[in-house]
């Protein structure tokens, strides 16, 4: 077995240059800057079992040392190991660094530095756990225990941080400064004399009293004025030192009142460092558990510490801990490193060059997504010029707003006219008049469709008067078209006959044509919708055609999206209670008045849907091509929260129309999501899913592949005017934002929305508890070889991910955070196509997993790479609560088996057992989306973990459950489901559709006589436990225990006449298989004879065993055949998962954090 | 979570509060004795890291209040008698760096275990000049920072340096119970334990939850290798204090071919004790509305309120400044 990859807690990070060094686990990582992006150089493995939890670099290359000079080191440490590198080897791909040269320190180490690095002989001054000094001389020369040497400490007593450095303010000496933490809340401030001599001088300068708990991180400035201490507390501490360190002759100070204190970290913090020390201003940066960086400023009057910038969001949100963080040498940039895996770059506020706006040379690196925010006053903008005698004059207000691209957009006002604005003006220029119509006064229809002229965007502009007559004009970025008629003078075409509610462009339908649609309504539920079909005739437009569409019942329209199909036009409507309708409109047909072909309620809950899309350019088949049925892909976004990709099936006689859901989206952050763009962005050249919309009384902009929110505004709200619209070219990430706050009109442009600030992607936040692999497909060639990982963790989170065919690196997909309680277990139905997943207070959800959701009209090619949009997740049934007086009822255990109908998949057989004894089975319906009781047991009153079901050879079903007590309990089932209609056909479970509908009946209650074994295998908890079927039928049962010991069972289960089934088991007990709890047990193979598995436990053992199976198992023979550490605390799961080839094969490493290793 | 919750998901939080237990952690030691019957013939007991005091309460019940409460079995009570009258006084010594609510028949210390100065100080309150305690047990632990190596590391350093103290005050023969996280490095805990005593298990109370890192490593018959001076100024395992002992800190100590372990370090054998009719700490209990009395149940107030907490003042602050419980950034 052989590490190939790893994800887990970033525990140091170090800037080189502009090269960022990153301790992943035992690895060391190198990014460097290229183009805008920090890109992994490579990775090395360092260290044999620590994580590198420090780094060090060694002063810089002294350049007048010519080029004889000695070479300067990296310093890197973790736990009691430490390695030396050459500095000139770190940006070396090729670095020949072996964690076998890791050397062994005496004691755990907080903190190291170099004395002097250059040369051969490098040496290192280290402070211990125990407050102690040690220096290290790097001869590889002398015996390893004479390189060291022990210096006496002050005080011997457990530190959970140190901070050592030479008195710079005596260049050349040999005084060691050392600030000290410890477990008790102390901070200790001590000198040292680090000369040769025999003497050594040591005194303990200051002891400084006033934190309340623990302090995990300790700093001292650069010129020995201040020190800067962390705690349990939540504060951060500031003190004077100037002139306590140093003088090793004074007696020991006793500090009790700080220079000031820093409140606002929501949880312990784990380390600070300054940021600026010099003149009058003092300046920290702190990391903490809550996830969060802070950086703070000293405010002398108030003796405090205030907070002037907050970094969050960047890490998984429902995790904890930032572990490390690093400053570059500008000190504008800082990045953090996360128990998630990530890592993410900030931009430092009030850096020198952090106040550059605007323009960027093309090579400099965008520092984040910018906002840039106007306000206007119309009535400052256009004084009052002209008011008709004897009336009042009106007040100027914004009324509606059309975005043109991301730097311009027109509006309404109060008044009547309509204005354009292009922000990229100068001054003077930004605004024009386009027209004066008294008439539209207070009028809502107003809006605009875009279209494409040799790939130039355009717009045909709608807007209304108040009796429903409609002026259409064309325009694009740069203001209005030119048309061979004077506008004002266009015609007005009555549209309807009172006052319309609005106008409703069409969405982009991806097919980059020149139409445009348009449906006009009214505020009377009976009249007919208007769809307009517009296009430029003699450079200006016209109708080209109208037909009226009957509203169906409580469907005011919100939204439209027109396709053009074979000889015929589809039109799909979105309605303000979450309603979808369709209209089927053939070109040859003369009806007056079309009706929806089908409606589908509850898209979107009951909320307004606010977007209808194609999230993928959609090609319509050819008019050779209409045999076959039309999938169109479809994407909506509502005021539920969701933003959903829907495929809508159309069969060939346009009869049949199925919606059915991909993909289902519910951004946390955007918790009202107007609408979905896909942006291109030339950082990555990737696509970015981009989702807008409001959260309180933010405006928001989320980018949904990187899951990160790309920018917010504090707009008061969405209850206002407003339009939002990306640029019209293809390679630009900047938006423009207008909206009305004050009777003002805003208009806000982002720019480089699709800033990566992450230059690791994160993982689960806090530790796995479960990991499935979803199954091997038969066919290997499809697309859907793909195997996904299902995560799930403690964060309440769920990740699915796949593993890099060349990399074995884990790549993310997608995250669904629906559980409010940590995952328990997670199980995939044999197809692949459905994950079961559990937590606490009973929760069992059904995620449907849809493959290729991009609906592939081109070639059948394979992908290099999944990306995130081409596995969907939907959560389609939650299973129901019994009950509510057990807060805590944990569903610790589950297992899935496809139950078969006559047509093929019905549904599914749920077993679920719980931590108050019960036992539930339920059967899950695919096509009603439910869950329904089957049935119910209680084994005793010990907390169950374990379930698992067989079908034997004679055509019974049993059902295996394991438990804290240690015993192992077969249950005869096969009457229960029988009961309930599902029997054993061909090995399969078989069952009539009818059956799958009946729900009234109570659920089947277990009776012990089903018990045909109890039997203790463990003293306690069974952590694991799997079963097998060897050649001859028999099954082999592996479980894995709390009392470090594995067990390998044999049962042989048998019909006896009359009397049901009779078990027969023999067990071979290897105790203390592990030095800690077993946890996780994986079958490789199983042969009449002989078995292999591989064990992992707490101690981060991962064991291959090689067991020979005898009739009575008491005789076998089970060995350890090979034996791994690995770097994942805590191993909670382990699955298996076959390259491609169908040879080589991975196990992954579940816990906190995953290892990938090769077999 | 409310206290009742808490009573149905811990049904040993709930237990400790109807018995009058400080903490739950309680029937840890009350199980590991009715395995390992440490209590038999003990009347030197140190008790480490004791705060709140419920191995302390433990140890008083069990070691002073029972032998009152059987003077009323006339069988034992001849018994009893002789052997108060061959033994001297039961002692009870705890210590712990946090102030400790006094217990009856209890002498508390606040002091550091791993101090030189608090060897004397023991040995005064035991009213004994020499290392004759019978047994030192340790619920120490700190609190855990997630970062699972350190933690482990931590916990060994008390573990070691109750280790250390032990090897100051028991007597040739008498036993040591401390908590241990089993985690990467237990082996190397347990051969270091081995070391020093005839009989090491390691042995997991089901009062304690089967999620948890925690167990309890029982040390039997205490009999330290030849040679060996028992020194809190110079403690083994925690750190070199001088430059003799970098070698032996750097080497790792590995007991190989006792009781014939497979492979690599020894791992000691694991008991888990509690009978499985007690409770299961992992299981989630519905409770009967009312007592077999027929009385409404309450959920009772703790015996004694947690600790404050490190984060305490920092809640206040929060609370003073308003703004939901958040400082506003």
């Amino acid at each position: 077995m052989r590490s190939k990859a790893y994800v887990g807690p970033v525990t140091s990070l170090a800037f080189l240059g502009d090269n960022l060094l990153a301790g992943h686990g035992p690895h060391l990582k190198v990014f460097s800057p290229t183009g805008s992006e920090f890109t992994l150089q490579w990775r090395k493995r360092i260290f044999k079992r620590e994580r590198i939890q420090g780094i060090h670099l060694g002063p810089a290359h002294v350049p007048d040392g010519g080029p004889e000079a000695a070479e300067s080191h990296v310093l890197l440490w973790g736990g009691k190991r430490f390695q030396i590198i050459p500095r000139s080897d770190l940006l070396n791909p090729h670095l020949g660094v072996d964690c076998e040269d890791e050397i062994p320190a005496p004691d755990w180490i907080l903190q190291a530095i170099f004395l002097h690095s250059d040369g051969e002989t490098a040496e290192v001054a280290i402070i211990t756990a125990h407050n102690t000094v040690i220096k290290y001389r790097h001869d590889l020369s002398t015996s390893l225990p004479r390189r060291f040497r022990v210096y006496p400490s002050p005080e011997r007593c457990l530190l959970y941080s140190a901070y050592i450095t030479l008195d710079p303010t005596a260049p050349a000496s040999n005084t060691l400064i050392a600030l000290a933490g410890t477990i008790f809340g102390e901070v200790l401030l001590w000198g040292l004399e680090i000369s040769n001599s025999k003497i050594e001088k040591t005194s303990l300068a200051a002891r400084y009293l006033s934190h309340e708990g623990s302090v995990f991180g300790v700093s001292i400035s650069p010129e020995l004025a201040y020190a800067a201490s962390c705690s349990d507390d939540r504060t951060i501490r500031l003190w004077d030192i100037t002139g306590h360190a140093g003088d090793l002759t004074r007696d020991c100070l006793e500090v009790r009142e700080p220079l000031a204190v820093g409140w606002g970290h929501q949880a312990r913090i784990w380390g600070v460092r300054f940021l600026e020390s010099s003149g009058s201003n003092v300046k920290l940066i702190s990391y903490s558990e809550d996830l969060t960086a802070k950086i703070w400023s000293w405010d002398r009057t108030t003796k405090s510490l205030v907070c002037v910038q907050t970094f969050k969001s960047l890490h998984s949100a429902s995790g904890k801990n930032i572990w490390s963080l690093a400053v570059n040498s500008p000190g504008d940039l800082s990045v953090t490193g996360g128990a998630d895996s990530g890592i993410a770059s900030w931009r430092i506020d009030g850096t020198t060059d952090n106040n550059r706006t605007g323009q960027r040379t093309p090579e400099e690196m965008p520092i984040k997504t910018t906002i840039t925010e106007s306000v206007f006053d119309l009535a400052d903008v256009f004084p009052q010029t002209s008011v008709p005698a004897g009336k009042k004059p009106t007040k100027e207000e914004p009324l509606k707003y059309v975005a043109l691209g991301d730097h311009s957009f027109l509006l309404t006002t109060s008044s009547g006219w309509l204005r354009y604005c292009d922000l990229s003006k100068p001054a003077e220029g930004l605004w024009k008049d386009i027209g004066y119509w008294p008439q539209t006064r207070n009028s809502a229809a107003f809006g605009a469709g875009k279209f494409y002229v040799d790939g130039v965007c355009k717009y045909i502009v709608g807007l209304a008067d108040n009796e429903g007559k409609f002026l259409f004009l064309q325009c694009n970025e740069n203001g209005l078209e030119p048309t061979p008629t004077d506008p004002a003078s266009q015609d007005w075409v009555r549209m309807c006959t009172g006052r319309p509610s609005g106008i409703f462009f069409a969405g982009n339908s991806g097919d980059g044509s020149r139409d445009v649609y348009a449906a006009v309504t009214t505020f009377r539920a009976d009249e007919p919708v208007s769809l307009l079909h517009l296009t430029i005739s003699e450079q200006k437009p016209v109708i080209h055609k109208t037909w009226s569409l009957e509203q169906p019942a409580t469907f005011p329209f919100t939204t439209i999206l027109v396709f053009r199909l074979h000889r015929r036009r589809i039109c799909l409507a979105g309605s303000r209670h979450a309603a979808f309708a369709i209209y089927d409109i053939p070109d040859e047909s003369d009806q007056d008045i079309f009706c929806p072909v089908q409606i589908w309620r509850h898209i979107h809950d009951d909320d307004s849907v606010t977007s209808l899309s194609t999230y993928q350019q959609f090609v319509p088949p050819s008019d050779a091509n209409t045999e076959q049925a039309i999938h169109i892909p479809i994407v909506s976004t509502g005021r539920s929260g969701a933003c959903k990709f829907h495929k809508l099936s159309i069969d060939s006689t346009y009869t049949i129309y199925t919606l059915s859901e991909m993909n289902v989206v519910y951004p946390a952050a955007v918790p009202r999501v107007e609408n979905c763009y896909n942006l291109h962005s030339q950082a990555d050249n990737k696509a970015h899913e981009i989702l807008s919309g409001f959260r309180g009384r933010d405006f928001v902009l989320w980018n949904q592949t990187l899951g990160i929110e790309a920018a917010s505004l504090d707009c008061e709200g969405g209850n206002r005017s407003w339009d939002f619209s990306f640029s019209n070219s293809i390679n630009e990430d900047s938006g423009l934002f207008v909206f009305s706050k004050s009777k003002k009109c805003h208009a806000v442009r982002f720019t480089d929305v699709t800033h990566n600030p992450l230059i690791q992607v994160p993982f689960h936040g806090r530790e796995l508890k479960a990991l499935a692999v979803s199954p091997a497909t038969p066919d290997p060639s499809s697309k859907s070889f793909w195997r996904i990982v299902a995560t799930g963790a403690e964060d309440t989170t769920i990740r699915f991910s796949y593993i890099h065919p060349e990399t074995d690196e884990l790549v993310p997909l997608i995250t669904r955070k629906t559980h409010t309680t940590g995952i328990q277990d997670l199980v995939w139905s044999s197809c692949g196509g459905w994950l079961f997943s559990s937590g606490s207070i009973e929760e069992v959800y059904c995620w449907k997993v849809n493959r290729n959701i991009q609906i592939s009209t081109v070639a059948n090619t394979e992908p290099d790479t999944l990306s995130s949009n081409s596995v969907g997740v939907v959560l389609e049934a939650m299973c129901s609560v019994s009950t509510t007086s057990l807060p805590d009822l944990r569903v610790c255990g589950l297992d899935v088996v496809t139950v078969y109908g006559p047509n093929g998949h019905l549904g599914f057989l749920v077993g679920m057992v719980r931590s108050d004894s019960s036992i539930k089975i339920d059967f899950y319906n695919i096509l009603a989306k439910r869950f329904i009781p089957l049935a119910e047991g209680v084994y005793k009153t010990s907390c169950l973990l374990q379930v698992h079901f067989r079908i034997i050879a004679s055509g019974a079903v049993v059902m295996f459950t394991a438990g804290t007590d240690g015993h192992i309990t077969v249950w005869d089932v096969t009457a229960t489901l029988s009961a309930r209609g599902i029997v054993v056909a061909s090995g399969t479970l078989y069952a009539e559709e009818t059956m799958a509908l009946a729900v009234a009946t109570a659920p089947v209650k277990f009776q012990s006589e089903q018990r045909l074994l109890c039997q203790q295998l463990h003293q306690n908890s069974v952590k694991m436990l799997t079963v097998v079927e060897i050649a001859d039928g028999d099954l082999v049962v592996l479980t894995g225990g709390d009392d470090t010991a594995v067990c390998v069972s044999r049962l042989k289960i048998s019909s006896t006449q009359g009397h049901g089934l009779g078990v027969e088991m023999t067990s071979k007990l290897v105790e203390r298989a592990h030095a800690s709890a077993v946890t996780t047990i994986t079958v490789l193979s199983a042969a009449e004879d002989s078995l292999q598995f591989i064990s992992a436990g707490v101690d981060q053992q991962v064991k291959r065993w090689e067991a020979g199976l005898v009739d009575d198992m008491k005789d076998a023979s089970i060995d350890v055949v090979d034996d791994i550490y690995v770097a994942v605390p805590d191993v909670a799961s382990t699955a298996l998962l076959a390259k491609r080839d169908g040879k080589a094969r991975r196990l992954l490493v579940g816990g906190v954090g995953v290892e990938i290793l090769e077999l | 979570m409310g206290k009742s919750s808490k009573d149905k998901r811990d049904s040993y939080y709930r237990l400790a509060k109807e018995q009058g237990y400080r903490a739950r952690s309680a029937y840890k030691l009350l199980q590991l004795d009715a395995q390992f019957n440490l209590f038999k013939d003990v009347t030197r007991v140190v008790d480490l890291c004791a705060a709140p005091g419920s191995w302390s309460q433990v140890l008083s019940r069990s070691l002073i209040t029972k032998n009152k409460d059987s003077n009323k079995d006339a069988n034992r009570n001849v018994a009893d008698a002789a052997e108060r009258q061959a033994k001297p006084k039961v002692k009870i010594v705890a210590l712990d760096l946090q102030p400790m609510t006094p217990l009856p028949g209890v002498i508390t210390l606040q002091a550091d275990i791993t101090h030189p100065s608090t060897l004397p100080l023991v040995l005064q309150h035991l009213e004994s000049d020499s290392a004759n305690v019978d047994l030192v047990v340790s619920d120490g632990a700190p609190d855990v920072t997630g970062l699972h190596d350190l933690d482990e590391y931590i916990q060994a350093q008390l573990l070691l340096a109750a280790l250390n103290l032990a090897t100051c005050v028991l007597r040739p023969g008498g036993n040591f119970v401390a908590k241990i996280f089993r985690g990467r490095d237990v082996a190397e805990l347990y051969c270091k334990l081995r070391i020093f005593f005839d009989r090491v298990t390691v042995a997991k109370p089901r009062s304690s939850r089967g999620s948890s890192i925690e167990a309890f490593v029982v040390c039997e018959n205490y009999r330290p290798p030849p040679g060996f001076a028992p020194s809190l100024e110079r403690p083994i395992w925690t750190g070199p204090t001088r430059q003799e002992d970098v070698e032996g800190q750097i080497a790792e100590v590995s007991l190989e071919d006792i009781e014939g372990t497979p492979g690599g370090r020894w791992v000691a054998p694991f008991i888990a004790c509690g009978d499985l009719s007690e409770w299961d700490s992992d299981a989630t209990y519905q409770l009967p509305e009312v007592d077999e009395n027929g009385v409404k149940r309450v959920s009772r107030d703790p015996v004694q309120p947690p600790t404050a907490p490190p984060y305490k003042t920092a809640i206040e602050m929060r609370r003073r400044q308003g703004n939901g419980g958040k400082i506003g950034d």
